[in-house]
């Protein structure tokens, strides 16, 4: 048996069938599904393990399926691609542990692990695509796949919030399709290669891949959020926390920005869209979605509201390295898709925890806060250090190489963005952390539940404290091998030396 | 089998209070054990403050490579830094305030916090090993000193995190170029490879600007002055001995003082220097004798500091023949700062002279003026936000129109359209084909 071919199938598989499973079962099946979901989760783990290996060791994993006509689907674990896999994977299984224990004795729990695995395997499978018709369809999936989870509650707010989501993501979906025809109509292929397929093409056509680069990366933007397209996400924060979580850092606006990677990286090749002109004008966007989200996040009072906006600005960095388009930025750009997960799953966490432990949404509400739920709070702090950029947790790792980038390739109006960004960070997250680590707590919470001696239910503890020491060692052991830098290396080496 | 007992020592100096600091925030331990970890964790430290050798280790397992070393120069400053916890350990022991038992469980984990990132900063060998631990050692030491709920200590401590803010933003500029142009990041090549350099004015006024910020030098030295007149005078004792002693520090490591730098920049930095002088003893005459007086004291301490800077920038031999007295000035000046404040303090009360209270209208002024600035950016980026969302809905609205009177959604089966959009895409996919 071909095992290449067939693990990134499985991969795949493994959320797939527990999700279409998991729809077929009653509410009362507690335990089955539980039993599925946790297997589906461990499993992945255990394949993108396996693949991470092979790729370190030589080995190619690819699956090829003709879809139709010329076109295939194609499922490759290049070092781009288990970047992203790894991420989703790790995260998917502590935000399902953190599912089972936010949901218990809610209705429609069979509904929402359903869809909840079709939303990872959906991610897998942009993360895993090896060709632009592949990450297409399952980009497309995606967003169908977490409409559900979007409008769960059901309330009118949920659905009008799901019907923005629907807008945006199927409308960035059509210009993404629409640019994907054009460019198959000139080329001929789809194929994600290392460093580009389009520089070889004639100068007739650079006025065409302009727009087509447009197109792509505007139907990328929607879901990656860049201003003027980001209105859909803090309005999708009515969802249940998990599914906040899964939005803002594993599955959709990753997608997002993993699909400018992939566009800027294996599409056009850098080097070929710097020659268009066409990355400085990105980088500008970043930036200025950088600052114009976290301007916006100073004035939200909702928690999930102001890490949304937070969600905004700090997704832009991935974009921002990408677009300086230099070695040392795009290791920022990269290890900051990991970077942003860890941290911002961290900080939707414990949103969650204030939520369903004490009834906290608002800002306003959390005065005290350190002094009941302390672990929370203290994951909460280190996330909110990683989004400022301090030492030493993830998010100076990421600032730290954009700074350098930028610098290496002369971009030095970069350095002001950062230092902004990170006034502005500051500014809206450490009066959080002062109220809540200093001022006096109220008599009675909002509506708070007792857990004994613990602070909330252990489901809910464990996953924001498993990430927020992944964030921690991701900045203290940066330079260790496996550690998300150095894949990040790994990559910037691939596409701006090797041949 | 000495040099890694040493060396095991120094991994414990910065380890110990860490371990210790992690458990106090969970609510079942024992008082008495939360206020001996703050005496226990200084115990490998002053291991290595009376052991007189000189001990490096490399931790290139550690972010992205960093050294630790003790040697006769940064003991001084151990020995300071080793004394205002002592102090302030004891102080916590016979505090008052233990009524709320969770606030000092608190402080303690911010307390220990700040003396493994203080050590740290001492026993950094390069500029990026400082710049972490003396960072994180701003943050903890908000939560040691700014505490209190009480108005002019939250003023003093919002000054205080502006100013270490700017001031890490500032030194984190300083760092890249040095990265950018040397690669080497260890204290004696900068001190050696800087001058050289085109970008090293940048670099120097970076460096400059981020440790004037940090030490409190004229004329940012305003959240100093506030923290004096609200602190008590123990925590007020810490600031002299840790962020602006090791400030000082941070001037001497990251500078080229062993090759001189450019002219007009040791010459503004005396300039900066006289005033900063002049300035504290105009405010000290004029009658600042209450807590104030021990800021003013650290402003005259700060600036002759740096006028002997300016002569070490200036002249590439200075720093050769006097590198001796430097340590000893920072350490033994700081705590003769604290322990004259500590007496007066206890000797005077308070006096507000008129021209604080100008200084707390200059504030309010700042204040209000900031605030406007905020509320018409808030004004700006609504407006923004408006007329994209206008320009959305009418847009999307007709688009929706059009769809939904095809498809005329319920509530419960919302979801279905996906289903059906997905219907769409296959059909689109084949198309292509």
């Amino acid at each position: 048996m071909n095992w290449s071919y067939w693990v990134p199938i499985m991969v795949v598989a493994s959320s797939l069938i527990p999700g279409i499973v998991i729809f077929t079962l009653s509410e009362e099946r507690i335990i089955t599904r539980t039993v599925l979901n946790m297997t589906g989760a461990l499993s992945k783990l255990l394949l993108v393990g396996w693949m991470i290996w092979g790729v370190l060791n030589g080995e190619t994993f690819e699956t090829r399926m003709y879809l139709v006509g010329d076109l295939e689907l194609v499922l490759r674990a290049g070092p781009l691609a288990l970047i992203f896999v790894s991420l989703s994977t790790v995260l998917w299984l502590v935000t399902t542990v953190y599912a089972i224990g936010y949901l218990e004795n809610s209705p429609y729990r069979s509904r929402f692990f359903g869809f909840f695995s079709l939303c990872v395997t959906s991610t897998v499978g942009v993360a895993l695509a090896g060709n632009l018709i592949t990450f297409l369809l399952f980009y497309e999936l995606l967003t169908l796949s977490t409409y559900p989870l979007v409008v769960h509650r059901g309330t009118e707010v949920a659905r009008r919030a799901g019907k923005t989501y629907l807008i945006y993501t199927m409308c960035g979906g059509a210009l993404l399709l629409l640019g994907t025809v054009w460019l198959y109509s000139i080329t001929g292929t789809l194929e994600f290669t290392p460093r580009g397929f389009l520089n070889e093409l004639d100068a007739e056509h650079h006025q065409a891949l302009t727009i087509i680069f447009v197109l792509l990366i505007a139907g990328l933007g929607v879901k990656a959020a860049l201003v003027p397209l980001h209105g859909w996400l803090p309005q999708a924060m009515v969802a249940p926390a998990p599914v906040s979580a899964l939005l803002h850092a594993v599955a959709v606006v990753k997608a997002g920005a993993f699909g400018i990677v992939r566009v800027v990286y294996d599409v056009f090749g850098v080097e070929f869209a710097a020659s268009l002109e066409l990355t400085l004008p990105l980088a500008w966007l970043a930036a200025f979605t950088i600052i114009y989200a976290s301007i916006r996040a100073l004035y939200q009072d909702d928690l999930k509201r102001r890490l949304a906006y937070s969600t905004v600005s700090q997704v832009s960095y991935i974009t921002l390295g990408v677009a300086i388009a230099g070695p040392i930025a795009a290791i920022g750009g990269v290890v900051h898709l990991v970077h942003q997960g860890i941290m911002k799953i961290t900080l939707f966490f414990c949103a969650g925890n204030f939520a369903e432990t004490l009834g906290i949404h608002k800002i306003s509400e959390m005065n005290g806060l350190g002094k009941r739920m302390p672990l929370t709070m203290s994951a909460f702090t280190i996330g909110a250090f990683g989004m400022i950029g301090a030492p030493p947790v993830a998010g100076f790792v990421s600032k730290w190489y954009l700074g350098l980038g930028a610098l290496e390739v002369e971009q030095a109006w970069v350095i002001p963005v950062l230092a902004g960004s990170s006034i502005l960070n500051a500014a809206y997250f450490l009066p959080v952390l002062h109220r809540a680590w200093f001022r006096e707590a109220p008599e009675h919470w909002p509506h708070e539940h007792n857990f004994g001696r613990r602070e909330t239910a252990l489901a809910l503890l464990l996953p924001p404290l498993i990430t927020a020491s992944l964030a921690l060692a991701a900045g203290l052991f940066a330079t260790l091998s496996f550690s998300p830098l150095e894949w990040a290396r790994f990559i910037s080496l691939r596409e701006f030396y090797q041949s | 089998m000495i040099q890694t007992s040493l060396s095991v020592m120094l991994i414990l100096s910065l380890l110990l209070p860490v371990i210790l600091a992690i458990p106090v925030i969970e609510q079942s331990i024992p008082q008495q054990r939360i206020i001996n970890s703050l005496s226990l964790s200084l115990a490998p430290s002053i291991l290595l403050l009376i052991y007189p050798d000189t001990i490096q280790l490399d931790l290139d397992w550690l972010f992205f490579g960093i050294g630790l070393a003790i040697d006769d120069g940064n003991r001084w400053i151990l020995f300071t830094v080793i004394t205002s916890w002592v102090v302030y350990a004891t102080r916590f022991n016979s505090c008052e305030q233990h009524t709320d038992l969770v606030i000092s469980k608190k402080n303690n984990s911010f307390a220990l916090l700040s003396i493994t990132c203080s050590i740290g900063t001492i026993l950094s060998t390069d500029i990026l090993g400082f710049f972490i631990f003396s960072s994180i050692m701003g943050y903890t030491l908000y939560g040691v000193l700014y505490h209190q709920q009480k108005r002019n200590i939250k003023t003093s401590g919002s000054l205080y995190i502006i100013f270490l803010i700017i001031a890490d933003i500032a030194l984190f500029d300083a760092l890249l170029i040095a990265v950018h142009t040397i690669e080497k990041l260890e204290f004696d090549v900068i001190q050696i490879s800087m001058s050289n350099i085109a970008s090293n004015q940048l670099y120097v006024v970076m460096t400059l600007s981020g440790f004037i910020l940090r030490g409190a030098v004229w004329p940012a030295h305003i959240w100093l002055t506030r923290s004096y007149t609200s602190l008590n005078k123990v925590e007020a004792g810490l600031l002299s001995t840790l962020p602006v002693a090791l400030a000082l520090l941070g001037l001497i490591h990251w500078l080229p003082t062993d090759q001189g730098v450019d002219e007009s920049i040791a010459f503004s930095i005396q300039l900066l220097a006289i005033c900063t002088v002049g300035y504290a003893l105009i405010r000290i005459l004029a009658g600042s004798i209450g807590s104030e007086l021990l800021a003013w004291l650290t402003l005259i301490y700060n600036g002759v500091f740096l006028y002997i800077l300016g002569i070490f920038l200036k002249s590439e031999t200075a720093w050769q023949s006097y590198e001796f007295i430097v340590f000893p000035y920072i350490a033994l000046g700081s705590i003769t700062i604290s322990i004259i404040g500590w007496i007066r303090i206890q000797q005077l009360a308070q006096q507000q002279d008129k021209l604080s209270q100008k200084f707390e209208e200059l504030q309010e002024g700042l204040h209000s003026t900031s605030s406007m600035l905020t509320n018409l950016l808030r004004q700006i980026t609504d407006s923004i936000e408006t007329a994209w969302r206008m320009l959305r809905k009418t847009a999307t609205n007709q688009l929706l129109k059009l769809f939904y009177e095809r498809h005329s959604i319920d509530k419960h089966t919302d979801w279905t359209l996906g289903i059906t959009l997905l219907v769409i895409l296959g059909i689109i996919i084949v198309g292509l084909g």
